[in-house]
């Protein structure tokens, strides 16, 4: 019943449309048949062809309205072409235990009389971001202040040293009074970091204290 | 048709895919002008107008959630289309009662409208028109038996194919199969008097 020397390819092509219509394709036919659309006018010609005998089957009416079919397909491309391309959220696909996961937080919720769940990813999002501001901040201040950046922590580490002087226990490394000589011997260095510190500066900062004997 | 006809296609319209809202377009077009029709008695504007209510449409798609058939959704943006016209040409003077259909409140697209004649109409496109429908069905009589019941029970009837199944007592490949060919061979007929027509440029 079809054409006679219709390719193999161009009837395969046409079967996909006649089951398309009828909502019998797969996502994959389908895909196949929107490209075909795009690309073939035989592909659009039977597709209207096949709609038109539809129309013409329940109302004859429908066919007086034919005649312009491909001009009225034209004017609202052109008009589409002016349209921004929709694009509809698609539904978040949730694996399986992170789904399980999610209803057992709500269940514990309900089971304790309607409370709070205590433990929400959304109420954790300002605090965090509160917190990761302030630390930058206080950084860039740190970094940037003129002169004596590096002044004001090694002053709070002395500082710190010697109100652990008194400490009971010698073990303690604050206690040990080398730390605070190295840190004293090494004034005439404050505010290099902020203008170029001296990697050499910075490795030798690092403090390894004395096995107590 | 069928309620879950369209789904596919709607739902590739909804990611975006323009061709899949095309096919859309190009199957309810008729049925979308006939029903603006109903209102509109300016036959220029009921195609302005049908190619707005498919503009609408697309724009308002991705809150189309599928809970009644695509087509009833569309009829409506139709109407209220048709009808937003209406009430745009009663406030605008200048515009005669002749651009409003005498029977508006009625949204039954299956009564024929009550107006002059349009460019549908002339006697060149009403022989046209006659000439379409009787080579369909000129060509459904001179199908096979089981080939024109399939089709009928699908076109006419609405149903589906494991329903088609059912009452031809065949498989549903079967069934897609009669179905194709019948459509085949009815469109052997008609396509040379479609690729005739002055644009039909697919």
């Amino acid at each position: 019943m079809t054409e006679p020397d219709l390719p193999e390819d161009r009837t395969r092509a046409r079967e996909q449309l006649s089951s398309l219509m009828d909502g019998d394709a797969d996502a994959e036919s389908v895909a196949q048949v929107c490209r075909q659309w795009c690309q073939d006018a035989d592909t659009r010609a039977q597709w209207h062809a096949y709609h038109l005998i539809g129309d013409v089957l329940r109302s004859d009416d429908l066919s007086q309205r034919s005649a312009g079919d491909a001009a009225f397909l034209r004017g609202v491309r052109e008009r589409l072409a002016h349209e921004p391309i929709v694009l509809a959220p698609a539904p978040v696909q949730v694996p399986a235990d992170v789904a399980g996961d999610t209803v057992l937080v709500e269940q514990r919720a309900q089971a304790g009389g309607g409370g709070r769940s205590r433990f929400h990813p959304r109420r954790w999002v300002a605090p965090v971001g509160m917190a990761a501001g302030v630390a930058l901040v206080a950084g860039a201040v740190l970094v940037t202040r003129p002169g004596n950046g590096l002044a004001d922590l090694t002053m709070a580490s002395v500082t710190r040293v010697e109100q652990t002087q008194g400490s009971t226990d010698p073990k303690a490394p604050m206690a040990d009074t080398e730390l605070v000589r190295y840190l004293d011997a090494h004034q005439q260095f404050p505010g290099t970091l902020a203008l170029g510190p001296a990697p050499g500066f910075l490795r030798s900062a690092t403090y390894e204290p004395t096995p107590s004997r | 048709m069928s309620d879950d006809a369209d789904q596919l296609l709607v739902e590739r319209t909804r990611r975006g895919d323009m061709q899949a809202f095309e096919m859309l377009v190009v199957k309810y077009q008729r049925r979308i002008e006939r029903l603006i029709g109903r209102f509109v008695r300016d036959v220029d504007l009921v195609p302005d107008l049908a190619q707005e209510t498919f503009i609408r449409a697309y724009r308002a798609i991705p809150q189309f959630r599928g809970e009644s058939a695509f087509y009833t959704w569309l009829y409506r943006i139709a109407v209220n289309t048709a009808k937003k016209a209406l009430s745009d040409m009663k406030r605008d003077p200048v515009l005669t009662e002749s651009a409003l259909a005498s029977s508006s409140d009625e949204d039954d697209e299956t009564n024929r409208p009550r107006h002059e004649l349009s460019h549908d109409e002339t006697p060149e496109a009403l022989m046209a028109s006659r000439e379409i429908a009787g080579t369909v069905n000129s060509a459904i009589e001179a199908l096979p038996e089981d080939l024109r019941q399939a089709i009928l029970l699908r076109e006419v009837e609405g149903l589906s194919y494991e329903e088609i199944a059912l009452a031809m007592a065949c498989p549903i490949g079967t069934v897609r199969s009669r179905i194709f060919r019948a459509r085949e061979a009815i469109a052997v007929k008609l396509r040379p008097l479609l690729d005739t027509k002055q644009g039909q440029r697919w």
